[in-house]
């Protein structure tokens, strides 16, 4: 195998996996990851997503997953190319057109430079804004699954409470 | 095969002995190799300087001249607007889409020579032309003048320039195709659609033999911390500021001692209060930068464009792991085949790699090994050699 020439030699070796090394690695950070969230801490994301990360399942997500993937596809269609269109002007019509197409060059310079300084100050806002939309989706599905099982007490309590009653209700039924 | 007895005529935009740069570094070394194995090779490239230097003026003189034994051809550069190539590359890292139109003139105001391509065409009998890298003038204009009869290293990896139409049409132009790595090759066939008879990997080649003496370094510094080792082109481009960014937050949050070196040319950003972690060491002569991957703990690559990466074959050379950017195919591959190395696509991946690295010393120096290993097994010249000539000249030749 080693003479074939195509062939990438791998070195193998018994005490070091890197493909295991990492995935022990990314256990780890999973586990402080999980206990982070366990006590409230926050883990902060520095490499949060352009696009929404969200699933448009309720209204008002369907409306922010509306604006927040329409602002993905708009962020960076910022700069400008040359709109310049030739007018006959005798005589020192070429000369005319040669400043007007360097004027234009210049302003598009500069413009899109700043576009370039828009477009990188999008991507970071856009990239909280995915990232704010996430915490906002976790903190409300945990209150909602607060507030289930707070209900299915309830409603457990009311059953037992049911319970109770029911067999004096069958008593006096009987009377 | 009709290739045979030709001369092989490497068609660059720049050429010289201090170049710096991945694709020029190997094309320089593939030339001198060839030369060594006895075989006739010519560069052929214009009087620009280098990529830095740019195509706005001659820097040398046209004619034929030697460099590391190879005979180069230099020719005149055409004049270009580079406004109109500014403003359209501009508007391309900025992430803004180009017209047809644009595409066309990107490239003819690229590094360009209408005296190089009328070579090409007449000694077209003499040559067996190799093109690289894809992205400038020189290939994409030149390679036009033996259509599908020249081949191209086109040093590929997934940018912007990539995903243009121009480039999608260069490809499907050559005889065939070389790539430095396994990654590479499947990035071309998946954005090209590219004929698999028509490629072949030969890898890249390094110089095996150097060696670097760590102690030197630490004695030179007087450095005994442990330090990360980036080595470089120092933009944005390379992900350099996010390496900068990751290793302040590590700091902040463990409170080692653990430094990081830069090694390379131009200006740098250095924090405010973090002169004394950061240590700016310039551009280095080639036995200094051995010496200081020896003397590095980890080297780490954070640049998600490599079609090869020289720079971590160099840092195993000297038994030193690297840490790479999840992002790299080329860099991630190199790293699993070898066992030589970890890789991190976020913050915490970067602290975690960082960390067992640095708490692992043994596991550590291992990885170094197991590194110089795969160098020594697959970059050896001698190997590149032999499947470039196969690839372009043809088994008999090879053999």
């Amino acid at each position: 195998m080693e003479d074939r020439l195509e062939e990438i030699i791998e070195i193998r070796d018994p005490e070091i996996n890197v493909a295991e090394i990492m995935e022990e690695i990314r256990r780890n950070i999973r586990r402080r990851r999980s206990e982070a969230q366990r006590k409230d801490v926050a883990f902060p994301t520095f490499d949060a997503a352009l696009s929404p990360a969200i699933e448009p399942t309720e209204e008002l997500e369907k409306v922010l997953h509306h604006h927040l993937n329409q602002a993905s596809l708009h962020y960076n269609r910022i700069g400008v190319a040359s709109q310049l269109m030739p007018r006959p002007v005798p005589l020192v019509g070429r000369l005319w057109t040669a400043f007007r197409r360097e004027a234009h060059n210049l302003v598009i310079f500069y413009v899109n430079t700043l576009a370039a300084r828009q477009i990188t100050f999008n991507d970071h806002a856009l990239r909280a804004l995915n990232a704010l939309a996430q915490m906002v989706r976790r903190g409300s599905r945990a209150e909602v699954a607060r507030l289930e099982a707070e209900l299915q007490a309830l409603q457990e309590r009311v059953d037992q409470l049911e319970q109770r009653l029911s067999p004096k209700e069958t008593d006096g039924a009987g009377e | 095969m009709s290739g045979r007895r030709r001369k092989i005529g490497f068609v660059v935009p720049w050429y010289g002995e201090d170049i710096v740069g991945g694709a020029e570094a190997q094309c320089r070394g593939l030339a001198e190799e060839l030369v060594k194995a006895g075989l006739e090779v010519e560069v052929l490239t214009t009087c620009a300087r280098d990529l830095l230097a740019g195509w706005g003026r001659n820097h040398y003189r046209e004619g034929v001249y030697k460099v590391g034994g190879v005979t180069v051809r230099r020719f005149r550069l055409r004049p270009a607007d580079l406004t109109s190539f500014r403003i359209i590359n501009d508007r391309l890292l900025a992430g803004l889409s180009i017209s047809a139109e644009e595409e066309q003139c990107f490239i003819t105001e690229s590094v360009n020579s209408d005296q190089l391509y009328d070579f090409i065409e007449k000694n077209q009998a003499n040559y067996n032309y190799v093109f690289t890298p894809y992205l400038f003038g020189t290939t994409y204009w030149g390679s036009q003048r033996c259509a599908g009869e020249g081949f191209l290293i086109p040093c590929l990896h997934d940018e912007v320039y990539a995903g243009l139409q121009i480039f999608r049409l260069l490809f499907k132009r050559f005889k065939g195709i070389l790539f430095y790595s396994r990654p590479e090759m499947a990035l071309a066939r998946r954005l090209y659609q590219l004929d698999p008879a028509h490629l072949t990997l030969i890898g890249g080649g390094v110089d095996t033999d150097v060696r670097g003496n760590g102690t030197i370094f630490r004695e030179r510094h007087s450095l005994s911390a442990p330090f990360i080792l980036y080595v470089g082109r120092r933009d944005e481009t390379k992900n350099l500021p996010l390496l900068i960014r990751y290793f302040c937050t590590y700091k902040e949050r463990n409170g080692s001692d653990l430094k990081l070196a830069l090694v390379g040319d131009g200006p740098v950003e250095i924090p405010a209060g973090l002169e004394n972690e950061i240590l700016d060491l310039g551009f280095l002569s080639e036995q200094v930068k051995h010496d200081t991957y020896a003397a590095a703990t980890l080297v780490c690559q954070p640049s998600v464009k490599e079609s090869f990466s020289i720079v971590i074959m160099e840092a195993w050379l000297q038994e030193t792991p690297v840490l790479v950017h999840a992002d790299c195919p080329v860099t991630v591959h190199h790293c699993l085949h070898s066992n030589g190395g970890l890789y991190f696509r976020d913050y915490w991946e970067f602290e975690g790699c960082l960390s067992y690295l640095l708490d692992n010393p043994e596991v550590r120096r291992k990885m170094g090994r197991l590194g110089r290993r795969y160098v020594e097994r697959n970059c050896r010249w001698e190997r590149v050699v032999a499947r470039f000539v196969e690839a372009v000249l043809g088994p008999t030749e090879a053999g």
